[in-house]
């Protein structure tokens, strides 16, 4: 994939949305709904294994786009995470191509 | 309130979806739903099992399927698109569909819809739902529809496509398939005019709801955010179909924002739903049950679309993309309400868009729940109307009248008492009340008919026929001439056929020729009419060897590379792949490959280790069922969608197994070759004799036994019969003085004066028949060739008809795995007694020595004991072998059984029997009907070998290639007559040979050589029919070029003929010869292709013309001498026998003029090999090379768990089978299964009074120019290893108990082979009597091991033999059909 990817900690509300994350010492709010889909991997390419009962997780990852910022009046800044189910790990990616305007995606007709 | 799926593919949408309906069924009822749906692709393969799966799972079934949309353009006044009725259209262009829709068929499960959306008021008023049966019907209709769709030519019963694994690997279509096609599946479909067609009842209420998902025409439109094209979409599916029959399937898969599949995907759909007034239902598009599934598709996808996983990122055509991720699974209702709620979210409205959303779907599920019964006919058997049968009146009635017209035929005053077995006269007509008193309790009078009817039709096409299986027992059914053996005389069963305890229809299955079973199908379709019949499908399953295949092609590996993975694999489940590499000898390369491939970091043999386990036993294509055959009554078409079989008649999608629950009556009408053979060798006999007289004396039928032949007596004189109908001759009658029969003597009853034989009546007890069969040189003979029966033949010795069947029943891996045959050989040999745990079972036991063998046995066993009656005992029987039912039968038997006051020990006995042997049984109808054509085999190959071979060669019945039929025949004696052109037909014929000498024929051993069989044209594979007929019809020919002018042959033909031979007879003595006639016809062959002599542009008829004019003067004039060929210089020498054996291997897969091993002898005698015949007459023990081709391969179960390997190598002196246990698979690797001439170091062992195999220690490939042969004498020179080896064995035991018996080569093990010297020197062979009297006794045994090169005596059970014996247990079973296409899973 060749992406940027950080280790991150992300709190989570009941219904498991995310709520906080913190990274590289400091903590950022999410101050938008959350976005979530799944891409698909090429795990031919990139996984050593896929035998059968490897369960989720193996074909696509989990992508979160979160609006987050540190203060109530700083900027928001839109950070893409990635989500592991299965270990509960949350990683800071970076999706070059996924950068701008989506968002004017939900408002057109 | 749960949430029910309604969009779900099950594994039966073959390459798409991943998991059982069974596995679907139970997840979703154990998440609380109360529905489920199975929306296959393409068709209803997987609905019988779902709605099964349903119930057990206690949740209403919903059926729909999944379908491509065809243009002509969407409703709504797009110009229709010209391309779909076009027959100008290229073959295999594809047909471009307009996306795909789901159809859900209406139910009356639950309201129909009532009171929802589905089932809006019309103007006149509220509607009713559509009646029961309305909306599975025209589900049905749509599927057929769709299917015949793929085809408007063809009167709209589609072709199959070629689904073949050939097809798919080299994307080379066979011939006779529609254009090569990715997806075999192309151009199935309905165009939306259909679909509007069908979608009411008459009534006017929908029967059936189209979905419009992410995949429709409107779903396309709505991913490109082409909103108006999605609205005008919509409103014209609307307005096509009308209200209520139309919903929009919301999907989200949760893909990348922007994608397909993604939430804001489905939140368009779902706003252009609400505005256009449509409702909408929420659906997952389900591909696989659990996450995990996902891959598993992706590898389904990649197969599907012949392109690696790869590729399918960036595709060449849009909609061949792969999923866009793995969310297809079976969600929980939890997640799917949580995505509902997101989608309302997402669309700006409240939470009611959630509540209204999931409403609907399940408005729509409820309406759409079908009733199993009312709606499919669930269970409730079908059979043709009595005015179809051609019956008036009471259908009891008249099958009472057919039975008793049998009875005065086969029961008359004239019948034989043997006729009527053990029950006398008075005992056929009860058994005949008694019998059609159960089929009138059942109403099953209209079933008997309806099959006797069936073969009454193929008889009247004067095919032959054999009812096979449990049908046998019925006397009913002989009675109607629907099964030929007597169930009187065998002492068979009714209540193992029928009984008033079963509820389903019975089963017959019919075995007819197999040349002419087409015909048999049409006659039925004819008879019946198409609306009442159908062909049945049959699922074929992926195998390892297919299954690494297609995941190499996922995973853009190699095809060359797969292939050779593949062929070294044989016989275990895709599913166990992992494991077997670990054990498995011949992967060790592949273990191998592995670990180098992980230490260097890469990953890709894992993966297709990986990806081939996932698709295991997956189905992989549906291909026609060779021999079910569906009757039904004019309903049929309503109750199972059908499509094309290839035969030009309609299939059914479902499969045998579904039939018992949807109620159909299906017979199996099987193509049988040896039928055929059968067949065709009574023409040939007839024909080359012309007269009863001839046929008799040719065939020696009046010798009854050929005992002093095989004694090796001199002068052989068989034993005479002195009248010579054979009926009833007892074996070894004997004549003072063998005076020859006096001419005049009436032909026997079987023998017409035209020399026609009707088998059916030759009796079953000829001597000379039982002692070939003896010898084990039964190949070519029905049922008993393959070397594990060869075997058992060997050690059983059968010298009644009754001793067939009870081999027939005996060869199956549950008798031979379990201690069944040992005990029965011993008992029947004489080295043991036969012990019966009660007198009571004595008369029932006794044919089979104590041993329980058939299921007839048990039937009466538990009767005798218990007292339940027949039929109970049917049922009883089969829940022997079921842990959860098996108890419940023990405690009956224990509990009655005590009742009846046996005591407690023999109870225990007998319920040990019962449980071990139980489920191992034997139909012993199935036995004696199958026993049937095995005698008449045998019997023909015995009297009429030439004849019998003819019928071989022609019809192919075997497991063995032709090649090695040519060998035997060669074996036999019978010479075969080369190719020639003026004498080959199409066909192989029996030639009287002028001026032949021949020899004495010996029944059973050689034949006289003045008769030989002909080579046929079909040989040559590469011929055309057509050309085959002409060279066939112009013949006899003058000269080479009267050949090339009449027939016409192809220039390459034409040299492949002369290159056989066939055009030996036109060249002249002292002028050129084979191989210059070859070379002058290569270079007429350039001289036309080059133009030399014609004018440019003249094309094939000028250079045809050119060519006559090189060689002018040469014509065709018919002068007697080829002028051709008498003008050709002799300058090429003749090929070696080597040479021309190749070249009729590559043209004709046959080596013709010899034998194929004839180029190794020299070689083979370097090295000191063996042949084959000469095995038997060396010790048992002795190490030997022996060589040959591989004609069989087999790995039976054996009782130690262990796989053992079986090989037959043919060495042109005939077969010899050799056994391969672990430490000789390890040592020969995997050339063990890919090798096909190989050289094998052994010992050989005894495994019957006349056989001997060979036990492998290891093995050579002869056509590998890398391998290491063993050098000259190999034999001698490591003979001091040997021994060696021999001393450090621990197996080495000559027990003194009594008889003095060794044993022979001991068990299979880590420890490998070992052969002792066999006997003490000094041992006797003891006489049978002594055996008999000894056994026990501790009387010293020895053998006269002084004599060199005298066999060592056998018994059964020594422990000398892996198939049989103390040691192992029993093996050789499941035949390879190596010739076949070596097994492709």
């Amino acid at each position: 994939m060749g992406l940027f990817t950080q280790s991150v900690q992300v709190t989570l509300s009941t219904a498991g949305q995310p709520l906080r994350v913190d990274w590289g010492g400091h903590s950022w709010r999410v101050c938008a709904r959350p976005v979530r889909w799944y891409r698909r991997t090429a795990w031919w390419e990139e996984n050593a294994r896929a035998q059968r009962g490897a369960g989720a997780g193996l074909v696509d990852e989990e992508i979160w786009r979160l609006q987050v910022r540190l203060g109530a009046r700083d900027a928001p800044r839109t950070v893409h995470l990635s989500h592991q189910p299965q270990t509960g790990r949350w990683r800071l990616i970076n999706l070059p191509d996924q950068a701008a305007g989506h968002e004017g995606e939900r408002r057109s007709a | 309130m749960s949430f029910t799926h309604l969009h779900v593919a099950s594994a039966f949408s073959a390459h798409y979806g991943v998991d059982w309906p069974e596995a679907l069924a139970e997840a979703a009822a154990a998440d609380g739903a109360t529905a489920l749906a199975c929306t296959d692709r393409d068709g209803l393969y997987g609905l019988v099992k779902h709605v099964g799966a349903c119930q057990a799972a206690g949740i209403a079934p919903i059926a729909g399927v999944d379908l491509a949309l065809l243009p002509p353009a969407r409703p709504g006044g797009r110009p229709a698109s010209s391309r779909v009725a076009a027959p100008t259209r290229a073959p295999g262009e594809r047909e471009r569909p307009q996306g795909r829709v789901v159809v859900l068929a209406r139910g009356t499960r639950g309201a129909g819809g009532l009171g929802t959306r589905f089932l809006p008021p019309t103007r006149r008023g509220t509607q009713l739902p559509a009646p029961a049966g309305a909306g599975y019907a025209a589900l049905c209709s749509l599927v057929s529809r769709a299917h015949a769709a793929a085809s408007p030519h063809d009167g709209g019963l589609a072709p199959l496509r070629d689904l073949s694994p050939e097809a798919r690997h080299t994307r080379r279509p066979r011939p006779g398939a529609v254009g090569p096609s990715p997806d075999p599946q192309v151009g199935i479909g309905v165009t939306a005019a259909q679909l509007a067609g069908l979608v009411r009842a008459p009534s006017g209420a929908p029967a059936l709801t189209v979905l419009l998902g992410p995949d429709s025409d409107v779903g396309r439109a709505a991913a490109s955010r082409d909103y108006r094209g999605a609205r005008v979409a919509l409103r014209a599916w609307k307005e096509l179909l009308g209200p209520g029959a139309l919903a929009v399937e919301v999907v989200s898969h949760a893909a990348e924002p922007g994608a397909a599949y993604s939430t804001a995907h489905a939140v368009r759909m779902l706003r252009i739903a609400r505005e256009a007034g449509v409702p909408a239902v929420l659906s997952n598009a389900v591909r696989y049950l659990l996450p995990d599934g996902a891959a598993t598709a992706d590898v389904l996808d990649a197969v599907r679309l012949l392109s690696p996983l790869s590729l399918g990122l960036t595709p060449p055509h849009p909609g061949e993309v792969l999923q866009a991720n793995g969310q297809g699974w079976l969600k929980p209702a939890a997640d799917m309400r949580t995505l509902a709620s997101e989608l309302a979210y997402e669309l700006g409205g409240g939470a009611e868009a959630a509540v209204e959303l999931l409403r609907d779907t399940e408005d729509l599920a409820e309406a759409s729940s079908l009733e199993p019964v009312a709606d499919l006919g669930w269970g409730v058997p079908s059979v043709p109307e009595a005015s179809v049968l051609g019956l008036d009146g009471d259908p009891q009635a008249i099958l009472r009248a057919r039975c008793e017209e049998g009875l005065e035929r086969y029961f008359g005053p004239n019948a034989p008492s043997s006729a009527f077995g053990g029950g006398g006269r008075p005992g056929a007509r009860e058994r005949l009340e008694h019998e059609l008193g159960v089929i009138a309790d059942l109403g099953f009078a209209g079933y008997f008919l309806t099959v006797a009817t069936a073969t009454d039709l193929i008889r009247s096409l004067g095919v032959r026929s054999a009812a096979r299986g449990s049908g046998a027992s019925s006397l009913v059914a002989y009675l109607t001439g629907i099964s030929h053996v007597n169930p009187l005389a065998h002492d068979l069963i009714f209540e193992r056929f029928l009984s008033r305890d079963r509820t389903s229809l019975p089963d017959i299955d019919v075995d007819v020729e197999s040349a002419r079973r087409h015909e048999v199908y049409r006659e039925l379709f004819r008879r019946f009419g198409s609306e009442r019949t159908t062909l049945m499908s049959m699922q074929n399953a992926y195998r390892a060897r297919g299954a690494v295949r297609d995941a190499g092609l996922a995973l853009g590996v190699e095809g060359e590379e797969t292939d050779a993975i593949a062929k070294s694999l044989w016989r275990f489940s895709a599913g166990s792949f992992r494991e077997a590499i670990d054990l498995m000898p011949e992967l060790r390369p592949l273990a191998q490959r592995l670990e180098a491939d992980r230490a260097a970091g890469g990953h890709q043999v894992d993966l297709l280790v990986d990806l081939t386990e996932r698709l295991d036993r997956l189905p992989r294509h549906i291909s026609m069922h060779p021999c079910g055959v569906i009757l039904s009554d004019a309903r049929l078409l309503k109750r199972t969608p059908v499509q094309a079989s290839g035969l030009g008649l309609p299939m059914s999608q479902f499969d045998k197994h579904d039939m018992d629950s949807m109620g159909l009556l299906k017979l199996d009408v099987l193509g049988v070759r040896m039928q055929s053979t059968i067949a065709y060798t009574l023409e040939e006999i007839a024909r080359i004799h012309g007269s009863g007289e001839a046929v008799y004396a040719a065939g020696q039928h009046e010798r009854v036994s050929m005992g002093a032949w095989y004694e090796g007596r001199k002068e052989y004189s068989g034993v005479i019969r002195r009248v010579p109908d054979g009926a009833g001759a007892p074996d070894g009658l004997t004549l003072p003085d063998a005076a020859p029969t006096p001419s005049g003597t009436p032909l026997p009853p079987w023998l017409g004066e035209d020399g026609v034989i009707d088998l059916s009546l030759v009796p079953l007890d000829d001597e000379a028949t039982y002692e070939m069969i003896r010898t084990t040189n039964t190949l070519g003979v029905f049922q008993i060739e393959s070397p594990g029966q060869r075997e058992l033949i060997g050690k059983l010795a059968p010298t009644e008809f009754n001793d067939l069947i009870i081999d027939i029943s005996l060869f199956r891996p549950g008798p031979m795995q379990s201690d069944m045959v040992r005990p029965f050989l011993e008992q029947r040999h004489g080295f043991a007694k036969e012990a019966y745990p009660h007198p009571d079972l004595e008369p029932i036991l006794a044919e089979t020595h104590g041993v329980v063998v058939f299921h007839e046995q048990v039937l009466r066993m538990l009767d005798v004991m218990t007292g339940c009656g027949l039929a109970q005992a049917d049922v009883l029987r089969r829940r022997l072998g079921n842990p959860a039912k098996e108890p419940a039968v023990e405690r009956f038997f224990r509990a009655e059984t005590l009742k009846r006051g046996y005591p407690l020990p023999i109870i225990d006995r007998v319920w040990a029997t019962l449980a071990a042997f139980g489920s191992f049984g034997f139909c012993k109808a199935h036995g004696a009907a199958f026993a049937v054509p095995t005698y008449h085999s045998a019997w023909l190959k015995t009297h009429h070998p030439e004849a019998f071979l003819a019928g071989l060669f022609e019809h192919d019945p075997g497991m063995y290639p032709r090649r090695l039929l040519i060998a035997e025949a060669r074996r036999l004696g019978v010479p075969l007559l080369p190719l020639d052109v003026n004498r080959s037909g199409r066909r192989f014929a029996v030639e009287e040979i002028p001026g032949a000498r021949g020899v004495e024929a010996v029944p059973g051993v050689r034949a006289s050589g003045r008769l030989g069989v002909r080579l046929a044209l079909s040989l040559i594979t590469s011929l055309s029919e057509a050309e085959a007929v002409r060279l066939e019809a112009g013949a006899p020919y003058d000269s080479v070029a009267d050949v090339r002018d009449r027939a016409r042959p192809t220039r390459t033909n034409l040299r492949r003929l002369a290159q056989l031979g066939a055009l030996d007879c036109f060249l002249v003595q002292g002028a050129g010869g084979r191989a210059d006639l070859v070379h002058h016809l290569d270079a007429q062959r350039e001289g036309v292709m080059n133009g030399t002599g014609a004018r440019r542009g003249a094309g094939a008829a000028g250079a045809r013309k050119a060519v006559r004019q090189q060689v002018d003067g040469q014509m065709a004039l018919p002068l007697g001498v080829d002028l051709e060929t008498s003008a050709l210089t002799p300058l090429f020498p003749e090929p070696t026998p080597t040479q021309r054996i190749r070249e009729e291997l590559d043209l004709t897969a046959a080596d013709l003029s010899g034998h194929l091993m004839s180029a190794h002898h020299s070689f083979l005698d370097r090295v000191g090999a063996t042949p084959s015949d000469r095995l038997l007459g060396l010790r048992s023990g002795s190490r030997v090379l022996v060589a040959g081709v591989r004609v069989a391969t087999q790995t039976p179960p054996m009782r130690s768990g262990e796989r053992v390997v079986f090989l037959s190598l043919d060495d042109g002196h005939g077969c010899v089978d050799i056994a391969f246990f672990t430490q000789a698979q390890h040592a020969t690797g995997p050339l063990l299964f890919s090798s096909n001439l190989m050289l094998v170091e052994g010992v050989t062992r005894r495994t019957g009074p006349r056989a001997v195999s060979v036990q492998a220690l290891k093995a050579w490939d002869l056509q590998d120019p890398n391998t290491a042969l063993p050098g000259a004498d190999y034999l001698e020179r490591t003979e001091g290893e040997w021994r060696a080896a021999l001393r450090r064995a621990p197996e080495l035991s000559v027990p003194g108990e009594a008889g003095g018996w060794y044993r022979g080569i001991v068990r299979a093990g880590v420890n490998g082979a070992t052969a002792a010297e066999l006997a003490p020197a000094g041992a006797l062979a003891p006489t049978r009597a002594g055996a008999a009297s000894g056994a026990g006794r501790g009387a010293r045994r020895r053998v006269a091991g002084a004599v060199a090169g005298r066999p060592v005596p056998w018994r059964p059970g020594d422990g000398s033999d892996a198939t049989g014996g103390g040691g192992d247990g029993l093996g050789a079973l499941g035949e390879s059909r190596v010739k076949r296409a070596g097994g492709m899973g």
